[in-house]
């Protein structure tokens, strides 16, 4: 994926919004990292985060239809593109490759 | 919007709303969704307090550049490729209508270059002294008595600076005292009488006054040292690094004394110390030099009196010092000093200006006023062309805002035209300045700068005057002509704008109103100036010739030698009589004593001052005695304490003559030989005071200034030529520095002066700007009525008619403006007036005059204008379309 690395914060947003699929939106994504991960991330950064991988072109947006709940308001719901898939891929692998290298643990004994 | 009322009655819309201010608009909505649907949850799990509280963080979270960044700054620029066609289409418009553009920028560049060179002045007259050093904290020591007149106020008591500094060092730093002396200067066979103070060697260090060669320190420390300015250097020696060089001076005490430069001063701006009361000081003594001159030693109290300058600690307060000047005067001074002596201070920064009861201040209040309407009346004109011409812009403006242009765009292109305007005036302005200025400096008795040597602030100022100018010129037409509706602009129709019309006529009455103003008052300072000038004084003034530069040698053989000096210059043939006298009534005078009949009380003197003159005073100036004569006859034995009184003085000290009168103080008693008819001695600003002669030759202070020459009526030119070649071989090493008393009064009137030419100028300058304003507005209102022009001449109107009908709006206007104008002039040339003793009376032909003067230009104006029009063949105008 030639220069573009994604930080960790960066997958790990990019990741959720893959999983969720056509329901993520900013606060699915905290609620998602929370249950999924335990880990208690603030809305304003995942916010940012999202509108990043927008400009890196990684997820996409539209705003989604009016419901009575939020007092009325749109949600900007994320989909994640092919350039994510193929990023979050190609890391996947990156990262299993050198797990690999690793030395494994060899059983001992007979 | 919502139906979930739930949150809507509980949220804090307020932070939502900080947030919106911040957040990019695009964004908004999915992030207050967000923030509204965590905080419902909230409400639900934790409660509406914790819940409040988190929605606030969360908020506070969202103020960071990731979210700040993504707003996209939106100023709407104009773009620089609309400029260019801004400017493209003003340079076509004005190259269309040349005469308005013409006038536009005439008008402006006249009123800029007026304004700036007042501007010019009034800036060099507010920096007089501001470069001597600390000068917020110099004062210059003024003594008034509270009994008799018999102080000059410039006088202190010359021990008071130097005690006062030594007394309260908390109070006074430093003190310099100086008394003036006119002196006579040589080096080979170059004679100058120079002016010079004789004062304390601080004179370099506290005034602050730069040095090009010399010790600033020790200048002034030797007796029989001299620091010169670089104008006397030259003037001798033809450079500027004469230290160490000798100069001879004439003393009045010491005979011819060699003295040493020891300094040259850099040529120095006017300032009140080197230039007070216009001496123009070039040469300054040590206080040694008092020896030499006038005989007094400086720590003495009697009789002893010097300019007096201090300066005051940062900490100081005037009343502190004013306070230890009276308990100086109650413990220091003897007696018969400090009997009813109080001193005052006033501060040198602003001394230039208030000194003379503000006639300065007087002078640049006036000349900033007519340059504000001077700048007035040309953006005035700016004004009314622009509107008046709108009607040829109106399709350009409908065309703009048909294309999409906006309103704001339109008035940006009007003001930036007015702009660009402004700016090229003002550089034409610059220019005419540059060659006006010598002229104009003139004028008002000082040089002014040139362009070049401007300062940075100078620079500024223009830059605002520029700006505020082009912006008064232009914002009302921007925004006239931008508030029209797009489908009447394309129309090219000119709404029957009644509000236009009648601002138009209501600028140019103003114009009217200020003109004729301003006319009427320069009419009004020119007769008062004749009348200073022209008014029977007393005395003959004419054919009377002053020299200055009289050797002082006050002892019998001075006095000896002047005899003999008269009868060498009554053997020329052009000399009718001469006098040697003390005073010439040319406004100064040396001496105030108080006076009373021998057998009264002192106490019951009144003061008066004391004149000195010779016996031939009389035939110089030939005036009338009422009784008694002038003196003793020519030819017999001078009395020296015979004494002459004027018609006041008689009055106020009831003698007759015969009568002894004594001198308070003095113990000689005086006879009272003569009573003149009350003259003009003094300026015309005041009334005649009592006044009375001593002789020359009198016991208590012989002395002499001036030889008077009465010229026989003839070649004047010759005459001075014989009477200056007599002079050299009299007095082969003194200068002969002449006058007229007819120059030596107009310096009487100086201001006077000043302010008549600069009325005259304005009054000229003003008509011009008011002439070109009106030639405009006529152009267009015959352009506008060429149809019906057309059509009442087919209807038989004839010629006149047709100039009657333009020519009545501006006759109706003029009118208006000279009903408005008499009583205003009438108010402010009343008080201006009143300052004198002897004035002009108004009269009803100073206010009409001006009226129909401007009258019957613009008459002639509009109908030159109109002729055009009412002569064509009404076939053109009508075929118009």
């Amino acid at each position: 994926m030639g220069k573009e690395f994604l930080g960790e914060f960066e997958e790990l947003v990019l990741t959720m919004v893959g999983v969720l699929g056509e329901d993520a939106y900013g606060n699915a994504i905290v609620t998602e990292i929370k249950d999924r991960v335990g880990r208690d991330v603030n809305l304003s950064a995942v916010h940012v985060t999202l509108y990043r991988l927008e400009d890196k072109g990684l997820v996409k947006s539209h705003m989604g239809g009016a419901t009575n709940a939020r007092g009325g308001r749109r949600k900007r719901i994320f989909t994640i593109t092919n350039a994510g898939l193929a990023m979050l891929r190609a890391m996947k692998e990156a990262r299993m490759d050198l797990w690999k290298l690793i030395p494994q643990l060899k059983i001992a004994g007979g | 919007m919502s139906n979930d009322t739930e949150h809507t009655t509980s949220t804090p819309t307020a932070w939502l709303r900080v947030l919106e201010w911040f957040c990019p608009a695009y964004l908004y909505e999915g992030i207050e969704g967000d923030l509204l649907e965590q905080y419902d949850e909230d409400r639900a799990t934790v409660g509406n307090k914790t819940a409040n509280r988190r929605l606030r963080w969360n908020v506070i979270r969202f103020f960071r550049p990731g979210i700040l960044l993504r707003n996209r700054f939106s100023i709407r620029l104009i773009k620089g490729y609309m400029l260019l066609n801004y400017f493209k289409i003003m340079i076509r418009s004005m190259a269309k209508r040349k005469v308005y553009s013409a006038i536009n920028i005439f008008g402006l560049t006249m009123g800029i270059s007026f304004a700036l060179l007042i501007g010019i002045f009034i800036a060099g007259e507010l920096q007089t002294n501001q470069q001597l050093t600390s000068v917020d904290r110099l004062y210059l020591m003024r003594s008034n008595n509270l009994e008799a007149a018999n102080q000059v106020p410039l006088f202190s008591p010359s021990p008071l600076a130097r005690l006062i500094k030594e007394e309260y060092p908390t109070l006074v730093e430093n003190f310099y005292r100086c008394s003036d002396r006119n002196i006579t200067i040589s080096k080979d066979d170059k004679h100058f009488r120079v002016q010079s103070l004789i004062g304390d060697s601080t004179f370099l260090s506290m005034f602050g006054f730069p040095l090009l060669h010399g010790n600033v320190g020790t200048a002034l420390n030797e007796p029989r040292s001299i620091v010169v300015t670089a104008k006397i250097a030259r003037q001798y020696f033809d450079r500027t690094d004469v230290v160490g060089e000798m100069l001879t001076l004439a003393t009045e005490k010491n005979g011819n004394q060699q003295y040493t430069v020891t300094g040259v001063l850099e040529d120095w701006k006017p300032n009140t110390v080197t230039n007070l009361r216009d001496m123009n000081a070039q040469v300054f003594l040590p206080i040694h030099s008092l020896k030499d001159f006038n005989g007094f030693d400086p720590e003495a109290w009697t009789g002893v009196q010097m300019i007096s300058y201090i300066r005051k600690t940062p900490v100081a307060s005037e009343d502190a010092i004013i306070e230890a000047f009276t308990s100086l005067l109650k413990n220091k001074a003897p007696a018969n000093a400090q009997s009813n002596l109080k001193m005052a201070i006033d501060g040198l920064d602003d001394y230039h200006l208030v000194s003379d009861n503000g006639l300065k201040k007087k002078l640049v209040m006036t000349l900033s006023i007519i340059a504000i309407f001077i700048l007035l009346l040309a953006v005035i004109n700016f004004i009314n062309i622009t509107i008046g011409n709108s009607n040829v812009r109106l399709k350009e403006i409908g065309v703009r805002k048909a294309i999409g242009g906006i309103r704001e765009q339109v008035t940006t292109q009007f003001l930036s035209e007015s702009l660009v305007m402004t700016f090229v005036a003002t550089a034409l302005s610059l220019g005419l300045y540059e060659l006006l200025r010598t002229y104009a400096g003139n004028i008002v008795g000082t040089s002014l700068l040139s362009v070049i040597e401007f300062p940075v602030s100078y620079w500024l100022f223009i830059g605002v005057v520029m700006l505020a100018t082009g912006i008064a010129a232009g914002i009302y037409p921007a925004f006239f002509l931008a508030s029209y509706k797009t489908l009447e602009s394309l129309k090219g129709k000119l709404k029957a704008g009644k509000g236009n019309i009648a601002l138009s006529r209501s600028l140019i009455s103003i114009q009217f109103l200020l003109a004729i103003g301003v006319f009427t008052a320069a009419i009004i300072i020119t007769q008062q100036v004749s009348y200073f000038l022209e008014k029977d004084l007393g005395y003959d003034k004419s054919m009377v010739l002053t020299v200055s530069s009289v050797p002082r040698d006050w002892t019998p053989e001075g006095f000896n030698r002047m005899d003999a000096a008269k009868l060498q210059f009554q053997q020329v043939p052009s000399v009718q009589s001469v006098s040697l006298s003390w005073d010439i009534p040319n406004g100064n005078f040396g001496v105030v004593a108080e006076l009373y009949r021998q057998g009264k009380q002192p106490e019951e003197g009144v003061g008066m001052p004391i004149l000195m003159a010779d016996e031939d005073y009389r035939d110089t100036y030939q005036f009338n005695m009422l009784a008694g004569t002038f003196f003793q006859p020519k030819g017999q034995v001078q009395q020296p304490d015979d004494m002459v009184i004027n018609e006041s003085a008689q009055k106020a000290l009831q003698v007759q003559v015969g009568d002894k009168v004594q001198l308070k103080g003095v113990p000689i008693a005086f006879r009272v030989v003569g009573v003149m008819k009350d003259f003009n001695f003094f300026s015309l600003h005041q009334q005649v005071k009592p006044l009375v002669f001593m002789n020359t030759r009198n016991n208590l202070f012989p002395a002499f200034r001036y030889f008077s020459f009465r010229l026989q009526p003839g070649n004047i030119a010759q005459s001075v030529e014989d009477v200056e070649q007599r002079w050299k071989e009299v007095f082969p090493n003194d200068p002969f520095e002449y006058a007229f008393m007819d120059q030596n009064l107009e310096k009487l009137y100086k201001t006077e002066i000043q302010m008549k030419k600069a009325a005259g100028f304005a009054t000229v300058l003003m008509l011009l700007i008011v002439l070109l304003g009106v030639l405009g507005l006529a152009s267009q209102s015959v352009t506008r009525r060429t149809r019906e022009i057309g059509i009442r001449k087919v209807l038989g109107a004839s010629v006149s008619n047709v100039l009657v009908l333009i020519a009545r709006e501006f006759i109706w206007l003029i009118t208006v403006a000279l009903l408005v104008a008499i009583p205003l002039t009438y108010y402010f040339v009343e008080q201006w007036l009143s300052a004198f003793a002897y004035r002009i009376d108004l009269q009803w032909w100073m206010f009409v005059l001006p009226g129909i003067l401007v009258f019957t230009i613009v008459l002639l104006v509009v109908s030159g204008q109109s002729l055009k029009a009412a002569l064509s063949n009404p076939v053109e105008s009508l075929r118009i379309e």
